[in-house]
C-alpha cells in the first residue's frame, strides 16, 4: 500500500551483515515443540515468514547438556546431530526471503539438568529456581572457558544450519551471562564479579567470540534485560541497565530489549496494555547506533508506527501477536486491518510450553498444527459438497465453526438463542481485566459479516423438532455450558448436600448481573482464571469477599499462563481474604463450613452468600433429544449431528475455538482409528552401544 | 385496516462495499445482502400496530430480483401476514418503485403505507414522498413516533429544531426514522414457519409500470485513501507548512 501511513513499517533495516526486508521481527519464543517436534516447529516458523515477518527466530536453543531445561521442549545444539532439525527451520524461513534467527542459550543455575544430570553452573552456588533439590556450583575459570567454547561451537553449528542471526541471550534471568550481570546472583570476587564491568565481562566475551566465529556473514543480536524490576538491587533502566547498554553500545549488531522475567515480558492482558515496556526501553536507542527491537503485544499498526516514528524502536518485536496472526505484516501491507486476528493476551500459548505440549492459541486455532495436521491460518480447502450446515449457538466454538465453514464455501446458518452473538466471549470480557478477550468475538463477527453464504439468525432457540424441520444436511450444536451450583468439581465429585440454595451463586449469575449481598465466599475449585476474577469483581463492588480454595494458591493453573503471582497480589492488594488448602463442605444459616484439605479439620466462617466456581455442565439436551429420535433424524435429511466446544465438554476458550475449527475442516472425513495427526518418532540409537 | 410495508434487499450494513473496477457501480457478486435497516423498522412498526389492535393485516412488498424473496421471508418471519414480490432483475429507481406501489395500493386499499425513509444502498430518500404525491395522500416522513387515533395518525418527526408532530388523515404514507423502534429479529424457527405464509409473485408489467431508468450513473468511486501524515517539530514549522499548503 504505497503512500500509506504504514509504509514506514515496510522499510528495510540493516542488521550487521544482513538486511531485514521490513521492520517486523518475530522475537524468539518458546512453543512446546522444540527439539521434540522439529518439523512442527519449522512449519510454524515457516508460516510466519510466509505472513511477512522479516525476521523469524527460534525458541531458546540449549547449547550444551548443562543447559538442559527439560521437560520444557526447547531447541538444542548440543552437537552436530542437532543441526538438521534446526536447518529445517532455517530453510523453511528462507523460503520467503525472511531472515532466520536462533537464540543460543546457556541456562546456568536455571537449568535443573533433569535429563543430562549435569551439575548446574552459575556465577555462584545457588539453589535452582524450581523446588528441585538441586544447587549449582560456582563456575571456575575453566568452566568459564568451557562455556565460551561451547557457545562459539554452537554458533558455528547454527551458521552451518543456515541461520542469519545468531543470538547471545542475556535476559529473563534465564541465562548464564545474565546471571553474571545480576548483583543478586553474582557474588564472585574475581574479574567476573564486583563492578558492572567485571560482571559484564562474560557477556562481552560471548558477543566478541560469537562475532569472531560467525560474524562475517551472520548478525549477532543480544537479547538483554535492561530492568529486572527489583529496583537498585538489580539491573534497572535508570541505573546499571542503562550503564550496561552504554558500555556495550555498538558491540552487538542489534539490541533485543526485554524487561523483567518472562512473565513480565509476556505480560498477560489482565495486567498490561499494548506497549507496556516503553518507559523502560526508550533510552536504548539514545545510547546505541545499532537497531533496537522490543515487544509490547503490538497488534495496532498505528501503535507500531508511533513506536518507530518517535524513535522508541527500529523494529517491531512480537511473539504473541505473531502467534495469533502469523500474517500480521502482510495484512497491514495490504490494508486488510479488519482481517487481523489480534492477540488477546491470554497466554494460553505460554501455557503450552509450561505444560510441555505443542503451542496453541485462542485466536489462531491452526497454531502448532501447521505440520502435524497441515492446517494453515489463512487457507482452508474449498467445500467438498453442497451440504447445508446449521450451526446452533454463536459462542467461540459456533462462531469459529461458522466462519471456517463459510470460508470453505458451505452454505451455513448460524442460529443464536439470544439477541447477541458471542456467548461466553460476549459475557466474560465484561469481567475485570478480561476486555481483550472480546477480540475472539470481534474478529469472527468481522469475518462473518463479509461471508454472503453465512446467514445469522438471532433470537433463534432451536428445539430438536425445529432442527428437524429446518432443512439442513448437517447440524452442529455449539450450545455452551453453565456453571454448576452443587459444588461438584475436584474436591467434591458428588453434589454437596444441605446447601442454602437461595444464597448460592455461580459465575453465570454474576455475569448476568445477579450480585450477592453481604460477606461472600467464593469457592474456587476450578483453579483457572474465573475464581480470581469473580472475587475481584465482587470486591470491586464493595463486598467482603473470602476466596476459599482447596489448592495452595489462588487460580493455580494460571501459573502456566504466567498470571498466578499477579492474580494473587491483586486480590490481596484489593483486600480479598484468601483461605487456601480448604474445601467448602457446607453452607447454611449464614455460615460456610470449611475443611482442611489435609486433615479434614472443620472450621466455620460467616457468609451471607456463596459463589460456586467449580465446574460446568454442558448444554446437551438438544443433542440428546436428537440422539433419542433415531431414524427420524436421517429421515429428515440430516446426515450428521455433532457437538462442539463447551457443549461437548467444558474447557478453555482456546479449546472451543479449536473444536469449532476442527469440525469445519474435518466433518466430511469418515470415522477412523488412525492417529489424527503426524508424529515424529525418535530414531532408535545403536543397540550395540549397551553393555 | 391493512398496512403495506415495502422492503428492499440491500447490501448488508456490515459489509464494506467494493466499487467495481470499471467504476459503474458497487460490486454485488458474492456480497452479503439483507433487508434495508429502515425497512426493518417499518415492518416492526406495522407489527406493533397490529399487536395493539390498530391493524388487521400486514402486507410486505418488495421490488427486486428473485432473491428478494428472502427479504420478504424475513418480513413474514417477523410478523407480516403475506407478501408480494414484484420481480425484476433491472435496477429500479425510486419513481418506478413508487409507481408500482401506487398500483398495489389501488388493489389493496391499505390505511397506511409505512416505508423506510431511505435505503442504505443508494440513500435516495424519495420513494415515500413520491408515492404520497402519486396517490395524492398525506405524508409523515422521518417518523420517530406513530400514534393512530381513529381515522387519523399522529406522526412525530425529527427535525433540526427538535420534534415536530403532524396529524394526517388516513389513508396516509409514513416513512420511518432510526429511533422509531428497535426491530425484532426474524428467528430461524419463524423463517421456517414463514415459508407457509402466502407470497405472490408479480412483475412490473402486471401493473403496467415502465421501470426504465430516468437517471444515468456517470461514475462510482471509492472514498480517497487517507495519506501518510508528516510530523513538524514546533508551532512555527506547523504554521509555515500550513502556509505552504495554502490553508493558512
Amino acid at each position: 500500500m504505497n503512500g500509506s501511513r504504514y509504509d514506514i513499517l515496510f522499510e528495510p533495516v540493516q542488521i550487521g551483515p544482513v538486511t531485514a526486508k521490513n521492520r517486523f521481527y518475530q522475537v524468539p519464543h518458546c512453543n512446546g515443540m522444540g527439539h521434540r517436534a522439529p518439523s512442527g516447529m519449522a512449519a510454524m516458523r515457516r508460516v510466519k515468514a510466509e505472513g511477512g515477518w522479516a525476521v523469524v527466530c527460534t525458541e531458546v536453543c540449549e547449547i550444551h547438556p548443562s543447559a538442559d531445561i527439560s521437560p520444557h521442549n526447547e531447541a538444542r545444539l548440543w552437537d552436530d546431530r542437532d543441526i538438521p532439525a534446526l536447518a529445517r527451520a532455517a530453510d523453511a524461513i528462507h523460503e520467503f526471503d525472511s531472515l532466520a534467527g536462533v537464540e543460543l542459550g546457556h541456562h546456568g543455575f536455571r537449568a535443573q539438568n533433569r535429563i543430562s544430570r549435569e551439575i548446574p553452573l552459575g556465577p555462584s552456588s545457588h539453589t535452582v529456581v524450581s523446588y528441585d533439590p538441586v544447587q549449582s556450583r560456582a563456575m571456575d575459570k575453566e568452566d568459564i572457558r568451557n562455556l565460551r567454547r561451547w557457545h562459539a561451537a554452537a554458533a558455528r553449528r547454527a551458521k552451518q544450519a543456515g541461520f542469519d542471526l545468531i543470538y547471545v541471550y542475556a535476559a529473563h534471568g534465564l541465562t548464564t551471562p545474565m546471571q553474571f550481570l545480576s548483583r543478586r546472583y553474582n557474588q564472585r570476587t574475581d574479574e567476573y564479579g564486583g563492578s558492572l564491568e567485571n560482571r559484564a565481562r562474560l557477556l562481552r566475551e560471548l558477543i566478541e567470540e560469537t562475532k569472531d566465529a560467525v560474524g562475517d556473514t551472520c548478525a549477532v543480536p543480544v537479547r538483554i534485560c535492561v530492568d529486572e524490576l527489583v529496583g537498585p538491587a538489580g539491573l534497572c533502566s535508570d541505573g546499571e541497565g542503562r550503564d550496561l547498554i552504554e558500555m556495550l553500545a555498538d558491540l552487538p549488531d542489534l539490541w533485543d530489549v526485554t524487561v523483567g522475567d518472562w512473565s513480565n515480558d509476556s505480560r498477560p492482558s489482565r495486567f498490561g496494555e499494548e506497549a507496556v515496556h516503553e518507559d523502560y526501553v526508550s533510552f536504548v536507542k539514545q545510547v546505541t547506533s545499532k537497531p533496537v527491537v522490543s515487544v509490547g503485544r503490538f497488534t495496532s499498526p498505528d501503535t507500531m508506527v508511533s513506536q518507530v516514528r518517535r524513535g522508541v524502536l527500529d523494529m517491531v518485536g512480537a511473539a504473541r501477536p505473531s502467534i495469533a496472526d502469523p500474517y500480521l505484516p502482510n495484512k497491514i501491507k495490504e490494508g486488510r486491518l479488519d482481517d487481523i486476528r489480534e492477540c488477546i493476551g491470554c497466554n494460553i500459548c505460554a501455557a503450552a510450553d509450561n505444560t510441555y505440549t505443542p503451542i496453541r492459541c485462542t485466536q489462531n486455532p491452526t497454531m502448532g498444527e501447521e505440520w502435524r495436521r497441515n492446517w494453515h491460518p489463512e487457507l482452508i480447502p474449498a467445500r467438498e459438497s453442497q451440504d447445508r450446515v446449521l450451526v446452533v449457538g454463536a459462542g467461540p466454538a459456533g462462531l469459529e465453526c461458522a466462519v471456517s465453514l463459510g470460508k470453505r464455501g458451505y452454505e451455513v446458518a448460524l442460529a443464536e438463542a439470544t439477541t447477541e452473538l458471542g456467548g461466553r466471549v460476549l459475557r466474560e470480557p465484561l469481567l475485570p481485566g478480561l476486555s481483550a478477550w472480546g477480540r475472539v468475538r470481534d474478529y469472527r463477527l468481522g469475518q462473518l459479516h463479509q461471508l454472503a453464504n453465512v446467514e445469522i439468525y438471532m433470537d433463534s432457540h432451536m428445539s430438536a423438532d425445529e432442527i428437524l424441520g429446518a432443512e439442513f444436511d448437517r447440524v452442529v450444536l455449539a450450545t455452551g455450558s453453565s456453571w454448576r451450583r452443587d459444588g461438584v468439581a475436584r474436591y467434591h465429585r458428588t453434589p454437596l448436600a444441605g446447601l442454602d440454595e437461595k444464597a448460592i451463586y455461580t459465575p453465570d449469575d454474576i455475569m448476568a448481573g445477579r450480585i450477592p449481598t453481604g460477606p461472600t465466599v467464593v469457592f474456587d475449585d476450578d483453579h483457572y482464571y474465573m475464581g480470581g476474577v469473580i472475587a475481584e469483581k465482587l470486591r470491586d463492588l464493595g463486598l467482603d469477599v473470602t476466596l476459599v480454595t482447596p489448592a495452595p494458591v489462588v487460580s493455580g493453573w494460571t501459573a502456566n499462563t504466567l498470571e498466578q503471582p499477579r492474580i494473587q497480589k491483586r486480590l490481596l492488594d484489593k483486600g480479598v481474604t484468601i483461605v487456601a488448602n480448604q474445601g467448602l463442605v457446607g453452607f447454611s444459616d449464614q455460615a460456610a463450613k470449611l475443611a482442611c484439605a489435609f486433615t479434614g479439620r472443620e472450621t466455620t466462617i460467616e457468609a451471607n452468600s456463596v459463589v460456586m466456581v467449580t465446574s460446568r455442565t454442558s448444554h446437551d439436551s438438544v443433542y440428546n433429544a436428537l440422539a433419542a429420535m433415531g431414524d427420524q433424524v436421517r429421515d429428515a435429511g440430516i446426515k450428521s449431528f455433532s457437538r462442539i466446544g463447551d457443549s461437548l465438554a467444558p474447557g478453555t476458550i482456546a479449546a472451543a475455538v479449536f473444536s469449532g475449527h476442527r469440525y469445519a475442516r474435518e466433518f466430511e472425513k469418515p470415522e477412523s482409528d488412525e492417529v489424527p495427526f503426524l508424529r515424529e518418532v525418535s530414531e532408535l540409537g545403536p543397540w550395540s552401544a549397551r553393555n | 385496516m391493512k398496512i403495506i410495508v415495502p422492503v428492499k434487499r440491500v447490501i448488508d450494513y456490515n459489509v464494506k462495499p467494493r466499487v467495481k473496477s470499471d467504476g459503474t457501480g458497487v460490486d454485488l457478486a458474492n456480497v452479503k445482502m439483507s433487508m434495508n435497516p429502515f425497512d426493518e423498522i417499518a415492518v416492526e412498526e406495522a407489527i406493533r400496530l397490529k399487536e395493539a389492535g390498530k391493524a388487521e393485516e400486514i402486507i410486505a412488498v418488495s421490488v427486486g430480483p428473485a432473491k428478494a424473496q428472502e427479504t420478504l421471508r424475513t418480513a413474514l418471519a417477523m410478523g407480516a401476514d403475506r407478501a408480494i414480490l414484484v420481480e425484476t432483475d433491472a435496477e429500479v429507481e425510486p419513481l418506478a418503485v413508487a409507481k408500482i406501489l401506487k398500483a398495489i395500493v389501488a388493489e389493496e386499499n391499505p390505511g397506511l403505507v409505512i416505508l423506510g425513509k431511505q435505503a442504505i444502498d443508494d440513500d435516495s430518500n424519495q420513494t415515500g414522498q413520491m408515492l404520497a404525491a402519486l396517490l395524492g395522500r398525506p405524508q409523515g416522513t422521518f417518523a420517530s413516533k406513530v400514534e393512530i387515533d381513529g381515522d387519523s395518525v399522529a406522526v412525530t418527526r425529527e427535525v433540526d429544531g427538535g420534534l415536530e408532530t403532524v396529524r394526517l388523515a388516513m389513508p396516509a404514507i409514513v416513512t420511518t426514522d432510526l429511533r422509531l423502534n428497535e426491530p425484532r429479529y426474524a428467528s430461524l424457527p419463524n423463517i421456517m414457519k414463514a415459508k407457509k405464509k402466502p407470497l405472490d409473485s408479480k412483475t412490473p408489467a402486471d401493473f403496467g409500470v415502465d421501470i426504465a431508468p430516468r437517471l444515468k450513473t456517470l461514475k462510482v468511486s471509492e472514498p480517497p485513501v487517507r495519506q501518510a501524515g508528516i510530523k513538524v517539530p514546533d508551532v512555527d514549522a506547523l504554521v509555515a507548512k500550513l502556509k505552504e499548503m495554502g490553508v493558512a
